[in-house]
């Protein structure tokens, strides 16, 4: 890899990370206040758990651009 | 009365808190994450050591910094390794955001009469329920180290106590 493309990846790293804890916050602050729509609760759980998993991606992303 | 039921509820707070942090601790380091926390721990006790006949110290942390290549500022966010300062001897890094440093490792190297002699290891680092944070980017920044080490025709030690 050259420098432009590990600089592209780091990039892209980041805009998951960020788009990752967004999605986490959302979703975890909207389960915490809860709703009566088993179906909406499911969303947010969704919504926060594919937020850690955006996070997770991304920092493996970044690892990458390390080696 | 009411000042000791008062500090009575205060050291039951304190107690179930520390009880908590003990059992994560303990699950996390003997059974829940016990493979990663075996890797962080070598990570963190490994000591790189070196020679690099023929050169000069200055030269081996040029060189170094100038492949790894990482920058001098951290990001607002996203944990990213940063060069915290160099000198003509020596250089650290961290795995950091603008909040919080992951952890820091140095490279320290002396000028002998037959070349450049020096160390690599992890300075400080933080444990999150007893797992050290960051540990594959030690292993990954530790390997690179030496790989440019021996790229420039140096010998490297690494050592992990028991």
């Amino acid at each position: 890899m050259n420098a432009p493309e590990i600089e592209s990846m780091r990039a892209r790293s980041r805009h998951l990370k960020v788009a990752g804890i967004v999605a986490a916050a959302v979703g975890g602050i909207l389960a915490k206040i809860g709703t009566t729509s088993i179906g909406l609760f499911v969303f947010y759980l969704l919504l926060f758990f594919a937020g850690l998993g955006l996070m997770v991606y991304s920092q493996s992303v970044y690892r990458k651009t390390l080696s | 009365m009411g000042f000791l039921i008062l500090l009575g509820f205060i050291a039951l707070a304190a107690l179930s808190i520390w009880a908590r942090n003990a059992f994560w601790k303990a699950a996390n380091q003997k059974v829940i994450m016990r493979k990663s926390h075996a890797r962080g721990q070598s990570a963190i006790k490994a000591t790189t050591t070196f020679v690099v006949p023929g050169s000069s110290a200055a030269d081996v942390v040029r060189t170094v910094v100038d492949t790894l290549g990482y920058p001098t500022t951290k990001r607002a966010v996203a944990g990213e390794m940063v060069l915290l300062d160099t000198t003509d001897s020596s250089a650290s890094f961290s795995l950091a955001n603008k909040f919080h440093e992951s952890w820091v490792s140095r490279l320290l190297i002396a000028d002998k009469a037959d070349g450049a002699h020096g160390s690599y290891q992890v300075l400080r680092w933080t444990l999150n329920d007893g797992i050290a944070l960051g540990s594959k980017e030690m292993e990954i920044v530790a390997r690179r180290v030496s790989e440019v080490i021996t790229g420039m025709g140096g010998t490297v030690t690494i050592q992990v106590p028991e």
